[in-house]
């Protein structure tokens, strides 16, 4: 196949899906209420950007999202680390994590409601509940990936554990763990709109489901919008930041 | 039992078995009995099976004997020290490390003495060039070539080496054997190589240890007579093919 042949392959959807779009909004064939046009959505999302939003909504779902990824990852780090390397540990953590992941998230949104309310706590608990359990099982397969070899030419300087854990395991295994954590900072956002779908006074899935209850069709699309900018600006930040500490790769 | 004063190494009654996951079992190395002495280099050869690597592992302390027992200066292996350098046959350096990093690893002292240390070994080596570059850059020569380094620089009493050589071809296998007897004169250190190379082995070593498969068993010891220091001239002479058809005539079928 051709260069231009992919390139037509890659854009065809896209182009479809947009043509669609504009076809059945500029025509009216659909009413702006269920699907706003473009411009429409455009518009709403430049009305979006004000103060009020921006600082009563776009904020406390960053905090959220922001300070419930952090919480996870640092406790599922050591966690998963030691998962690896020692055998106690896997004895563990391996049916305690491999029960709770499987638990639907939206099923626990009405126990945290319960036990946490509906402000901010709630918000993180969800998102922790989310994460920390796949991210301890992730971040344990990745360090499981180093070589053999690598951790015994340690133990022939005469390492310990820790050191080769240090030295050796976590190098070897970073940019692994690094991917897997921009995978679940995805999920966080997931987990965050869910939660305030359901309950709340602030941030974007609030945001979201307020519109949608006065039938501002065109917010709810530029709400959604914004969320999926958000979810690509965490990425390339991950990637970025991929690109410059791991370059011996 | 009397202990030999310059004995380095010594092997006594060592077996080790291996399980395998039906139950079965596979005797890599049964009833060895060897003594190395200071300064010595001692070359392993034998068909695949015959248990070479597994009494370099056992000698590095990364494994231990079933019975018996490997004795190093004295005292009792009990597991891996700096003294015992392995070089392991995968060319194993540290991907996220620079070149000038990975011959640093195993050093305790950091600062200006030990940046003298990582540069005279770069230097030696021939990879003063590549010392920023990542192992990734490097030739699998280059890559052996670090992975010794990295070993010699803590300044091991004793060198193990997994066929150090075995993928390199044979002018640089010449040179690399070269900067290895260098090396050891230099840092006089004892040295056990494993090889599947039997020129090599009588060429290298002062004694060619010979083992057997199923069970790893020693077959032979040939002490290699020949004058100090090494080249490979001598590989011509009557007195090298001498050594080397006694070592082919007593190679297990």
């Amino acid at each position: 196949m051709g260069i231009w042949q992919r390139r037509v392959m890659t854009a065809a959807p896209l182009v479809f899906l947009a043509a669609l779009w504009v076809g059945l909004t500029e025509t009216g064939t659909v009413d702006p209420v269920f699907l706003p046009g473009p411009a429409e959505t455009l518009a709403g999302f430049r009305k979006l950007l004000t103060v009020d939003f921006l600082q009563g909504h776009l904020w406390p779902s960053i905090v959220r999202v922001g300070g419930a990824f952090l919480f996870s990852t640092l406790v599922a780090f050591p966690l998963g680390i030691m998962t690896a390397r020692v055998d106690w540990m896997a004895r563990v953590i391996h049916p305690l994590c491999g029960f709770t992941r499987y638990l639907p998230v939206a099923a626990l949104v009405p126990l945290c409601i319960l036990w946490f309310g509906i402000d901010d706590l709630q918000k993180m608990a969800v998102i922790t509940i989310g994460l920390v359990f796949q991210q301890v099982l992730l971040f344990a397969d990745d360090a499981r990936t180093v070589p053999g070899d690598l951790v015994e030419a340690g133990r022939t300087f005469g390492l310990s554990e820790f050191e080769i854990i240090r030295r050796i395991v976590l190098p070897w295994a970073m940019p692994a763990i690094w991917d897997d954590m921009r995978i679940a900072a995805g999920w966080a956002w997931s987990y965050l709109v869910l939660a305030e779908l359901v309950a709340g006074n602030k941030g974007i899935g609030y945001f979201v489901i307020q519109s949608q209850r006065y039938l501002e069709t065109d917010r709810v699309f530029a709400g959604i919008l914004f969320i999926g900018l958000l979810g690509l600006l965490t990425d390339r930040m991950f990637k970025l930041g991929a690109g410059r500490m791991f370059r011996w790769q | 039992m009397a202990v030999t004063d310059n004995a380095a190494l010594r092997f006594e009654d060592v077996t080790r078995v291996f399980l395998d996951e039906r139950g079965g079992s596979i005797t890599a190395a049964e009833e060895i009995n060897l003594t190395i002495l200071e300064g010595e280099f001692i070359s392993l050869v034998g068909p695949s099976g015959c248990g070479k690597s597994t009494l370099l592992r056992l000698a590095a302390g990364l494994d231990s004997p079933t019975t018996g027992k490997v004795w190093f200066e004295g005292r009792c292996i009990e597991g891996p020290s700096p003294q015992r350098g392995l070089v392991f046959q995968s060319y194993n350096a540290f991907p996220w490390l620079t070149v000038r990093e990975n011959v640093a690893f195993g050093l305790q002292e950091k600062g200006e003495c030990a940046n003298g240390k990582v540069k005279e070994w770069l230097e030696f080596m021939g990879l003063s060039e590549f010392a920023d570059s990542f192992p990734k850059a490097l030739s699998g020569g280059m890559r052996q070539r670090l992975a010794i380094a990295r070993t010699m620089i803590v300044e091991p009493r004793l060198l193990l080496l997994d066929e150090p050589f075995g993928a390199l071809d044979e002018t640089r296998r010449d040179s690399m054997q070269q900067l290895l007897l260098k090396a050891v004169r230099q840092t006089k250190c004892t040295v056990i190589l494993v090889t599947h190379d039997l020129r090599e082995s009588v060429l290298l070593a002062d004694r060619v240890v010979l083992l057997k498969p199923r069970p790893g068993r020693i077959l032979k010891v040939i002490d290699s007579t020949l004058a100090k220091p090494r080249t490979r001239e001598q590989m011509k002479t009557p007195e090298f093919l001498e050594i080397y058809e006694l070592l082919v005539h007593s190679f297990p079928a």
